[in-house]
């Protein structure tokens, strides 16, 4: 604690080069900082953004088509799918229809009807697409028969209603509309609106599932490798005896995602890297020109008592401790950047907010202490060389 | 009893010259004994002072300070001796500008990590108030006056009881009465601390002021 006080006071004492020794190394840990942080935050928001469009890795699908799936179809496919991913690790499925109908919803007195875009699914897409929910919750295995559930993204909320509202969902014009609440509405990275429903609730009441003639099968594992997954979903289309023959390939591109990401973090890096390069030669001379300023009351030093390494671990310490003050400012403005700026510039869209990336502000501490390490090394070294009998001239 | 300080058979040359600056000088100085020594300018006063400051090593001789032989000292054993027995008091003062006046009282117990003295500021505080400039404290040393800011190096240089108070030309920089006074409380403070001390001058008058009185002449010391 005595050197810290003493470091201290000999930082104040000389608070100008101080300070143009730590602006000079300020710009550089900012910028390490801030790449670091942003290239977090950003991997979190662009692999979120990912996983909400195409799937959590490792994610294939099979897309197929020219046919019309009925319920004992879609019981055969629920069973295969459940018997060959459900053997791999975390292994989860989903099946996904799309179904146009007419959609209504009470407004006072009359009613508004437009026609609305169904999505029928079955499995947990939930545990493949991140979905976070914006309120209520999603769709459950044994949703209550009438009236039904679904779940709306943000899209379809705007124009149906909130968490309990109720839609009156026409299936054709020769069948009365059937009730359906919303139970939840999810953010699920979709412009246009979609309206969630599962195949069992929809199936009930029409059996041809909307005369869907394409269907999406999603199957993930994050253990099990693309290929073992592949092989299950083609073996489980083949297994629940489909008709035609499916075009299976990778759906997430999380990875290719962090893959490019990664790289432009390189190379900010480097930049990065040439900054504190350049801020521990500015340090070097500053504090070469700070001793020679200093050298008689470094020489006064020495005769009163201070040893060549007690100079030297004064003017190290001091300037580590510019070196950790840069690097509490600098890790004070990222995380104010992350935890205000970034909810403002995400909105709701993700619901979760990323994190402050902890490991930015350790890299930054530690590159700034280095970096302060180095460049008062040459000073330090100068000073506890000061000639000792020039104190009497 | 321990002699506060000793030199014998000091020889030193400087600059590559032929002849040695100091040749033969021997001195013993006993603790509260008032030593001055006079000589013409260029006489080796100044190296002599450093050599006994212990910041100059001579050529030849040998030098003990409070007891303690130096010669087989390294550095930072030097150091630590002159931290622990020797007090400084320059001619031009010598306070670091950027400092207030107690940090630069201070200064020497920030030398080593000697742990006996806690309070920094109450130290250096009580220190300045023997010297008279108790509402000084926090004042950086250029808003003092000459004779204040050698008040102040007095401080510096009794704070640690030193057992030998070195002064270089301590009246030089400040008219003759200050001078007068400052010397006056030096010798006072000294005198209480039951230190020994070595004053270099080359003011007659100053050196008039000694118990023993000293002169360099060519390279050696006389009465």
């Amino acid at each position: 604690m005595r050197l810290v006080a003493d470091a201290w006071r000999d930082l104040v004492a000389h608070r100008g080069k101080s300070l143009l020794s730590a602006i000079s190394l300020f710009i550089a840990v900012l910028s390490i900082v801030g790449v670091s942080a942003a290239a977090a935050v950003s991997q979190d928001a662009i692999v979120a953004t990912s996983e909400q469009e195409t799937g959590r890795a490792i994610t294939v699908e099979a897309t197929l088509s020219g046919f019309t799936l009925d319920p004992a179809g879609y019981a055969a496919l629920d069973h295969a799918l459940s018997q060959r991913v459900g053997a791999l690790t975390g292994g989860a499925w989903a099946v996904v229809a799309d179904a146009d109908a007419t959609v209504g919803v009470s407004s006072g007195q009359s009613e508004r009807t437009a026609v609305q875009s169904m999505k029928l699914v079955g499995g947990q897409l939930d545990r493949i697409r991140r979905l976070p929910l914006v309120a209520g919750r999603y769709l459950e295995v044994g949703e209550p028969v009438y009236p039904g559930a679904v779940v709306l993204n943000e899209s379809a909320m705007a124009q149906l209603g909130p968490v309990g509202s109720q839609l009156r969902v026409g299936l054709d014009a020769y069948r009365p509309p059937i009730s359906f609440t919303v139970v939840g509405v999810v953010a699920d990275g979709l412009n246009a609106s979609a309206i969630y429903v599962a195949f069992g609730s929809w199936a009930r009441f029409d059996p041809t599932l909307g005369g869907s003639t394409s269907l999406r099968i999603d199957v993930h594992s994050p253990a099990a490798s693309e290929q073992a997954l592949r092989s299950a979903l083609t073996t489980a289309i083949a297994d629940a005896g489909m008709p035609v023959a499916a075009q299976v390939s990778r759906r997430d591109r999380a990875d290719e995602q962090r893959l490019s990401l990664s790289s432009a973090q390189r190379a900010f890096m480097a930049v990065s890297a040439i900054t504190i390069l350049v801020s521990i030669v500015g340090m070097t001379n500053i504090g070469l020109a700070s001793v020679r300023e200093r050298s008689r009351e470094l020489s006064v030093r020495r005769a009163i008592g201070y040893s060549q390494r007690r100079i030297f671990v004064v003017v190290m310490s001091s300037s580590l401790l510019i070196g950790v003050i840069v690097a509490f400012v600098a890790v004070t403005l990222a995380f104010a950047a992350v935890a205000v700026v970034l909810p403002r510039l995400i909105g709701n869209r993700l619901i979760e907010v990323p994190r402050f990336p902890w490991g930015a502000a350790w890299l930054g501490l530690i590159a700034s202490s280095a970096a302060s390490l180095v460049g008062g090394l040459a000073p330090a070294l100068a000073a506890a060389r000061a000639q000792i009998a020039t104190a009497l001239r | 009893m321990t002699v506060a300080l000793e030199a014998s058979a000091i020889r030193h040359t400087v600059g590559g010259e032929d002849r040695p600056l100091l040749d033969d000088v021997n001195l013993t100085i006993p603790p509260g004994s008032f030593v001055s020594i006079t000589g013409r300018s260029g006489s080796g006063k100044s190296t002599l002072l450093a050599i006994l400051g212990l910041l100059l090593r001579p050529d030849h001789g040998t030098v003990a300070v409070d007891g303690s032989t130096t010669s087989p000292l390294s550095d930072s054993g030097l150091a630590k001796l002159r931290g622990r027995s020797i007090g400084f008091v320059f001619q031009n003062y010598s306070l670091v500008r950027s400092m207030s006046v107690w940090q630069n009282v201070a200064l020497p117990l920030l030398s080593t990590r000697d742990h006996r003295v806690r309070d920094h500021k109450g130290a250096a505080r009580a220190a300045l108030s023997l010297v008279g400039l108790d509402g000084k404290t926090d004042a950086l040393p250029h808003h003092l006056s000459g004779g204040e800011q050698q008040r102040a190096a007095i401080a510096r240089a009794l704070i640690r009881r030193p057992a030998v108070i070195l002064a270089d030309e301590p009246t030089g920089s400040l008219d003759v009465a200050t001078g007068d006074m400052v010397l006056e409380l030096l010798i006072e403070r000294v005198k209480l601390s039951a230190a020994a001390l070595v004053l270099v001058t080359h003011d007659k008058h100053v050196a008039g002021r000694a118990d023993v009185r000293l002169e360099l002449h060519d390279g050696r010391l006389s009465a």
